[in-house]
């Protein structure tokens, strides 16, 4: 629909509403949305039940949204919980909270601080994750930078550049602290099958098999098996089975 | 182990190219989440691949790489019809544009052999301008850059495209559609073309 034809929607307080097509569209309070809502802007103070997909340019929830459908947009910024049931499909996500999602991630760029669930696969030309994590497939991503600072597990982390270390910002820390127990800053590890890149650095992180074209396992790792093709670099405070060049 | 398939391993070494760059291609979606096939082995889980169809995939890829960007190749291998390409025979014979039309982007798209579907669009819409008689070669020109910059800045929006002259002194803009706009009484507008019925015609045309 042309931008012309399109209103703006405001709600404050307690609302259930049909979805639309929107220009603008502000809810302060606790809305219920009972179908599709597709509009230019989102943004959410408070709690937002979406029954069907959203669709946006950009979207900003500030509180605790949970979307039944699929998301599509271009930017969206949440402080706070959004759990998604449907997939993402988004240019870039800046998440400061909790993000769950049921179905794939599919971005451009994704800042995560705090938790990521994700059931499907996590795509994204840029992941950029300082907390903790769990993507139940694969992580296919071009640059993965990750400090950890909880548990991690996911099944596959592949891309081009890989770094994997372990967080020590205390600002973070006080931050993350609102989100996850504390004690799992002291868990702060990687647990995955298999890790495929060009260039990888690995800290605190316990794999079966990783492959690289150059590889440098830091601290705290347990590898099974490496595989390189270049360079090969290992830390005394790392446990590596076997390493091989191919 | 079945003989029609290949082991990662293998596809990289032969083609050279790198982890990055086989996963990147995964993500553009110019190599289908299906042909990865996992498999146990001795070994472990290795990744498979349909040997014809990955190693030719892969030649295309690394042909294609300098012309086009991997979004315009992802378009290509979809199969869909905005996917759809033509070569420059056929982009005559199937009447998307007339010869002298085709001539004159030879010239310009020396190097391209295979027209994508947004090439072909700029072409339809370019024919028709200058097949209305309003506007030189030198203006087409203008138009196609006009259009190669910004017409995907729309996506999926209509929006028309506007050729403005004053005093011999011409220039072209793209627009949202249904929207007003006026400017001083020495210019007038040379042609104007919706982009979104060039769209249409075009699938007509392809279909």
């Amino acid at each position: 629909m042309s931008e012309e034809l399109r209103k703006d929607l405001k709600y404050a307080g307690k609302m259930t509403s049909p979805g639309g097509v929107y220009k603008r569209v502000q809810f302060d309070g606790e809305v219920t949305i009972d179908g599709d809502l597709d509009c230019l802007e989102i943004k959410v103070n408070g709690r937002l039940n979406e029954t069907g997909s959203l669709k946006s340019n950009t979207a900003k929830i500030n509180g605790a949204a949970v979307v039944n459908g699929n998301i599509e947009s271009d930017d969206i910024n949440i402080n706070g919980e959004l759990k998604v049931d449907g997939g993402m499909s988004v240019n870039k996500v800046e998440s400061n909270g909790k993000l769950v999602v049921k179905g794939k991630i599919s971005s451009e760029e994704l800042v995560i601080k705090g938790e990521l669930k994700v059931k499907g696969n996590c795509e994204a030309e840029t992941f950029n994750l300082k907390g903790a994590f769990n993507i139940e497939e694969t992580l296919n991503a071009g640059d993965i930078d990750i400090k950890l600072y909880g548990p991690s597990e996911t099944k596959e982390i592949v891309g081009s550049t890989i770094r994997v270390q372990k967080g020590g910002d205390n600002t973070i820390m006080k931050f993350l602290a609102t989100i996850f127990n504390p004690l799992n800053f002291y868990k702060a590890n990687l647990k995955v099958d298999t890790i495929e890149g060009d260039d990888l650095y690995l800290e605190y992180t316990t794999a079966k098999v990783v492959r690289g074209n150059t590889v440098n396992i830091g601290d705290g790792c347990e590898i099974d098996l490496v595989e390189y093709k270049t360079d090969f670099k290992k830390t005394p405070g790392a446990s590596v089975l076997k390493n091989v060049k191919v | 182990m079945d003989e029609n398939l290949i082991s990662k391993k293998e596809l990289l070494e032969i083609t050279g190219i790198s982890y990055g760059a086989l996963y990147r291609w995964k993500r553009k979606k110019l190599i289908p989440e299906e042909w990865f096939i996992k498999k146990s082995t001795f070994t472990g889980q290795e990744t498979f691949f349909p040997r014809d169809k990955i190693l030719d995939r892969i030649a295309k890829i690394q042909s294609m790489k300098e012309d086009l960007s991997l979004d315009d190749m992802a378009g290509i291998f979809s199969p869909n019809l905005a996917a759809k390409t033509l070569s420059k025979d056929e982009m005559i014979w199937r009447n998307i544009v007339n010869k002298s039309t085709m001539d004159f982007l030879v010239k310009l798209y020396s190097s391209i052999e295979i027209y994508s579907f947004e090439k072909i669009l700029y072409a339809l819409i370019l024919d028709k301008a200058l097949q209305s008689g309003n506007i030189s070669l030198e203006e087409g020109k203008l138009l196609l850059e006009t259009l190669e910059e910004h017409y995907k800045k729309y996506e999926r929006k209509n929006c028309e495209l506007v050729f403005l002259r004053k005093m011999g002194i011409s220039t072209c803009f793209l627009i949202s559609s249904a929207c007003e706009f006026y400017f001083e009484t020495g210019a007038h507008i040379v042609i104007k073309i919706s982009i979104a019925s060039c769209m249409e015609e075009l699938k007509l045309k392809l279909s």
